[in-house]
């Protein structure tokens, strides 16, 4: 809410010997006086608009002065104005500029305006300040601002009109806030919930808010101790197979050092045998014109030491099934689009000879000429037994 | 002659005089560059400073995790007072009975830590294998976030593992080796009795040499 003004704005200049107000003013705090504005209606001065107004202004705050009405009142004071000669303006829209101009150089031939120049320095206190100030004001053409209340405003209604839910009461509003807290509450819980599942599907058990993990002990001992035995044997085993392996190799190589020359190189050439078998059957399948693509062996884990299949899709977002694509876009890298790449794939798929239904290879009565004639397709004295 | 915790700061920064381990200056065992950041974290400027065993141990006490950097490469407070335990070199007695806290067990993370540093190999097995044992819980704090783990996995990540808590581990033999050398005895589970019940029920003729095995050796 704007602050009301209880007492209008007033210049606080003094100027002794002026008319002050029309009806004696009692002393109020800061206006000693009220200067120019207790300018009487009836002057020799041309009335404009301006001038006017001020002269209203200045009336209706003598009248103002001594009470505490609203401005709305004022304005309304204003409305009528008691000379009733043209019309209050409201805001600076509605002053007319070219009729104010008229008015102006009018004015300025009949008033003598030798002294109009100065402006208002405080310390001034002429008796001509006041036609100074008169005709500074019809030089300057100064509004006084006039606070319009929001309702009356000509410019206020352009705007949305904002409307605040005042059906619901207090009580009412809480319930709705409690209501709508839980809910998002509720939500959040869920949400955690559901982080925390799937990272317990995750290998790791990894959660990333240190909170969440409670590291007291004792909190279920018999689900501990399970878990520990069973880590337990699990580590058990492992040293188990170490050892089996390391017996096997001993065994083997006591075998080999046993062994004739020729029955180790059986044994060896079958065990390559073995080896490439296994490697042709665990090879993936390249897909149609799908790019062999090696990451490269640094910056990476211990993980590729497992990949046994090369010909699995390196990048993920590669395209998987280029047959899906018109013919156009079945190209390989960035070919698509660009100029004199025309698609020649392979030399089989681009040989017209053996598999089309091309005329030229056809055999029947129409090309049998031709084919007799064409040279290097075969032989050359052909038998003409018949037989 | 300097004397003291922090006889080795002044001159070398970090490194140590004193004894060498494993044939080179105890700060060395951690790398230069992780030195390098455990040197400039907060953590060890302002609670590493004038630190003794005693002293040690009442920090080792306040730990909530262990780990080896997290976030942007910071090194944890358990990385740091494993760095000053090395600077320290307390006697083994000291670290010994670091070891038998019960109550502590943040604090026996550390002690563990680094008797697999600095213990020769046979110790490192005699110690840390009753480790095994102990499924007390441990917070692991890493690159991706923390981590729940037990006693018994984070010693048998020190006895298997080439590489914890960011720290390349010094090499140890495998058990195998050291039991031919006649330095270890084939290891005896904490399971025991249990153990030989559920291999009771198995087939496997070599499982159940080997259980004849251990169970001679049990006996003895």
């Amino acid at each position: 809410m704007p602050p009301k003004l209880t007492q209008p704005l007033k210049r606080t200049r003094y100027f002794p010997g002026k008319r002050t107000s029309r009806s004696p003013s009692p002393s109020s705090s800061s206006d000693s006086e009220s200067g120019p504005q207790g300018e009487d209606e009836p002057r020799t001065v041309k009335t404009e608009d301006v001038t006017e107004l001020i002269s209203e202004i200045g009336e209706s705050a003598s009248e103002a002065q001594n009470s505490d009405i609203d401005l709305d009142n004022q304005v309304s004071a204003r409305k009528q104005p008691p000379g009733g000669t043209k019309p209050v303006v409201r805001s600076l829209k509605e002053v007319n500029l070219n009729e104010r101009f008229k008015e102006e150089t009018a004015s300025v031939e009949s008033e003598d305006e030798e002294s109009e120049e100065e402006h208002e320095s405080v310390d001034e206190s002429e008796s001509e300040s006041d036609v100074e100030s008169e005709s500074e004001e019809e030089n300057k053409v100064l509004l006084r601002p006039v606070f319009v209340p929001r309702n009356k405003r000509a410019t206020n209604e352009a705007k949305p009109q904002f409307t605040y839910d005042t059906t619901a009461d207090d009580e009412g509003r809480k319930e709705k806030k409690k209501e709508e807290t839980l809910a998002m509450i509720e939500q959040q819980i869920r949400a955690e919930a559901a982080a925390h599942a799937t990272a317990s599907l995750h290998e790791d058990n990894i959660i990333a808010n240190a909170e969440d993990i409670d590291d007291t002990d004792d909190v279920d001992p018999l689900a501990e101790r399970a878990a520990w035995k069973l880590r337990e044997l699990k580590r058990i085993k492992r040293e188990r197979d170490e050892l089996e392996q390391r017996e096997r190799e001993l065994q083997e190589i006591e075998m080999r050092r046993n062994m004739d020359e020729n029955e180790r190189l059986k044994e060896d050439l079958a065990r390559v045998r073995q080896q490439q078998e296994e490697k042709t059957k665990n090879r993936g399948k390249m897909g149609f014109m799908q790019k062999y693509y090696h990451k490269g062996a640094f910056y990476q884990d211990m993980d590729i030491l497992n990949r046994t299949d090369y010909n699995a899709e390196a990048l993920e977002d590669d395209i998987r099934d280029k047959t899906a694509l018109p013919k156009i876009m079945q190209v390989r890298g960035d070919q698509f689009g660009k100029r004199g790449r025309s698609k020649w794939t392979h030399l089989l798929n681009e040989d017209t000879s053996q598999n089309t239904d091309s005329p030229w290879f056809r055999k029947d009565r129409v090309n049998k000429r031709t084919q007799e004639k064409l040279g290097g397709l075969h032989d050359a004295y052909p038998s003409k037994r018949k037989k | 002659m300097e004397t003291g915790p922090e006889r080795g700061i002044t001159l070398e920064r970090g490194l140590v005089k004193g004894p060498e381990i494993h044939s080179q200056n105890p700060a060395r065992l951690i790398e230069k560059i992780i030195r390098e950041r455990i040197l400039d974290s907060p953590y060890w400027k302002e609670q590493c400073f004038g630190l003794t065993a005693a002293t040690l141990c009442d920090r080792a006490v306040e730990l909530t995790y262990i780990g080896g950097q997290f976030g942007q490469q910071r090194p944890t407070p358990f990385l740091c007072l494993a760095f000053k335990v090395i600077q320290l070199q307390p006697e083994k007695e000291i670290i010994l009975e670091y070891l038998a806290a019960e109550d502590f067990k943040y604090l026996r993370a550390l002690a563990a830590f680094y008797i697999r540093l600095t213990f020769p190999a046979a110790d490192v097995y005699k110690l840390l294998e009753p480790l095994l044992a102990d499924y007390h819980r441990l917070k692991l704090r890493s690159m991706n976030g923390f981590r729940l783990i037990h006693i018994d996995e984070f010693a048998d990540m020190l006895l298997t593992e080439e590489r914890v808590c960011n720290i390349a581990l010094p090499r140890l033999p495998k058990r195998i080796v050291l039991e031919d050398m006649e330095e270890l005895e084939p290891r005896e589970s904490a399971l025991g009795s249990e153990l030989s019940d559920l291999e009771g029920d198995s087939d496997d003729t070599s499982e159940v040499e080997r259980k004849n095995g251990i169970n001679s050796k049990e006996g003895q």
